[in-house]
């Protein structure tokens, strides 16, 4: 019995370890390319010159790219902020140099990574109904940082473009995907009662909320199928 | 009456100090360990001259006949010089080296007598009253921030000129990214002269720092010296000085006055053990502390993302 519990507990114990490893996903200094993001520090009076820059190396001695690596933009009257592009993978040093009414500078940078391996796809690749009065339909996708990763909570609401194709038919729709119940709401899909109809559904491009570039996985086809109802003749009284 | 014989012993021409580059009080009053040159002035080559040293002022002064821990003498010119029993005797010996002890204390005299020819002869003689500096010992501290040297060798090495009062926290030593594990916000070097006066013996340093801790001590030749007990250093008579470098961790949005003070009471002559604070003259307070002002940076906050 004793050796029951111990093997239950170590269970259990295996069980958090395992959920907190999959729980840590994408933390805040991981960006996803080609993300615009505006960061600052609180405002300071004593300061008088604040400067930011963007470096590759943790010497801070050499400054990103500004058309391929990283461009910094400030913020009109808010030197303390400052909006960054992050345009090619890598580990940079986001850094400010603030300068004091005596003339003495403080630093401080933060290492951001940015990463291309976000992917989405759809949860499940077809799903049917019968012909009702319910013309909605919504599917769950699954976005990734990494594999196994999460995408973070942050960059939500995903901006998703998809199309449907019918009968050789294809319309553009775009939506947003929200952290809450990752679920794609899809647009023009009508339910016939009288036919048949199958649709395809795909995905043909996915942003972060800060237009990060997410790469489409292998299911982003999704085949709903709506079967028309069985008709039924007219009542006949003998 | 022969034996005041009409030679005369000219102007007293004393030479100062040897070592020029140390200070070390002067001929007429010398520091404990100090050394300086004595002279009265020409001397025929034939004569001969004996000159010692007494603590009596009168012409039969008695020669202190065991100078260990009252002087050394030595010949700078003529022949066949010789000190027996306190006593140099040679050919016209006209200038002498005087090495007062580290335990000198007290008024000394020092006397030429010449003989016209040999000992058999006429002599003439004269004295000189000598008070060595006795019972004094004072330490002096200064701040000499931005004045020391980046060479390893030259770090008991002083630019006056290039001395500060204040200046920014160091910069080059702040770690300063925030999320990589190692943040910090750096530390500022600062460095203190401590020198003593009144004395030329082996000394001993205490003090106290306001805020920091040492990083090292270097004395006047360049050597590190080895801390005896917390803040504590037995120095050799060759440095007059030491460089007190401290390590003062960088704060943010406030400004650091930083202070050695020595401490009065343990600064003293190793030889004497006459203290700062028990030294006569009376230990001037003052000039025991230094202070160097690290200006303030201002405080960088978490970064926010702001979308």
């Amino acid at each position: 019995m004793k050796i029951n519990t111990v093997y239950k507990t170590l269970m259990a114990f295996a069980m958090i370890i395992l959920s907190l490893a999959s729980a840590s996903g994408q933390d805040a200094y991981t960006v996803v390319r080609n993300s615009k993001i505006k960061y600052g520090v609180s405002a300071n009076t004593e300061v008088q010159i604040y400067e930011w820059k963007v470096y590759t190396d943790t010497d801070l001695s050499i400054e990103a790219d500004a058309s391929s690596e990283c461009k910094l933009t400030p913020v009109l009257g808010e030197p303390h902020s400052i909006n960054v592009e992050w345009l090619g993978d890598g580990t940079y040093y986001l850094t400010l140099y603030a300068t004091g009414t005596n003339g003495c500078t403080n630093k401080k940078a933060w290492k951001y990574t940015v990463v291309s391996t976000a992917v989405i796809a759809f949860d499940e690749i077809e799903s049917s109904d019968c012909a009702d009065d319910v013309h909605t339909f919504a599917t769950l996708t699954v976005a990734e940082l990494t594999v196994g990763n999460a995408l973070a909570e942050s960059q939500y609401p995903l901006k998703l473009n998809y199309e449907v194709t019918i009968n050789g038919e294809t319309k553009s729709y775009s939506a947003d995907v929200d952290y809450d119940d990752q679920l794609l709401n899809i647009e023009g899909i009508t339910e016939d009662v009288g036919n048949d109809k199958t649709y395809t559904i795909k995905i043909v491009e996915a942003k972060t909320k800060f237009g990060g570039e997410i790469q489409l996985g292998s299911d982003i086809t999704h085949t709903r199928t709506i079967y028309a109802l069985p008709p039924v003749s007219t009542i006949n009284h003998n | 009456m022969k034996n005041i014989y009409k030679l005369l012993i000219a102007l007293v021409v004393l030479v100062g100090s040897t070592e020029l580059t140390k200070a070390q009080g002067n001929y007429q009053a010398p520091w404990p360990g100090s050394s300086f040159k004595y002279s009265f002035g020409p001397m025929d080559s034939g004569n001969t001259t004996k000159w010692y040293v007494s603590t009596e002022a009168n012409v039969n002064a008695t020669p202190i006949a065991d100078p260990t821990n009252h002087f050394t003498i030595s010949a700078i010119d003529g022949t066949g010089a010789s000190v027996t029993d306190g006593v140099l005797t040679g050919q016209g010996v006209s200038q002498v080296t005087i090495n007062w002890a580290g335990a000198a204390t007290g008024t000394y005299y020092v006397y030429l007598k010449v003989f016209d020819g040999d000992e058999t002869q006429c002599f003439n003689v004269k004295g000189f009253r000598v008070d060595v500096v006795s019972g004094a010992f004072n330490a002096i501290a200064e701040n000499v921030t931005g004045g020391t040297s980046t060479d390893v060798t030259k770090r008991g090495e002083v630019d006056d000129s290039k001395i500060l009062a204040t200046d920014c926290p160091d910069e080059s030593t702040i770690n300063p990214i925030a999320n990589d594990g190692a943040y910090s916000l750096g530390t500022t070097e600062v460095v203190y002269r401590v020198k003593r006066e009144f004395s030329m013996n082996n000394w001993h340093l205490k003090f106290g720092l306001s805020v920091g801790t040492v990083k090292y001590v270097y004395g006047q030749d360049n050597n590190e010296i080895t801390e005896t007990a917390t803040n504590e250093y037995d120095v050799s008579a060759a440095n007059d000085y030491v460089l007190v470098y401290v390590t003062v961790p960088n704060v943010e949005d406030a400004a650091q006055d930083v202070t050695l003070t020595v401490d009065a009471a343990n600064t003293k002559d190793l030889v004497t053990t006459t203290t700062d604070q028990g030294s006569t003259p009376a230990n001037d307070p003052v000039d025991n502390a230094a202070t160097y002002t690290i200006k303030a940076i201002p405080t960088i906050g978490n970064m926010v993302d702001l979308n």
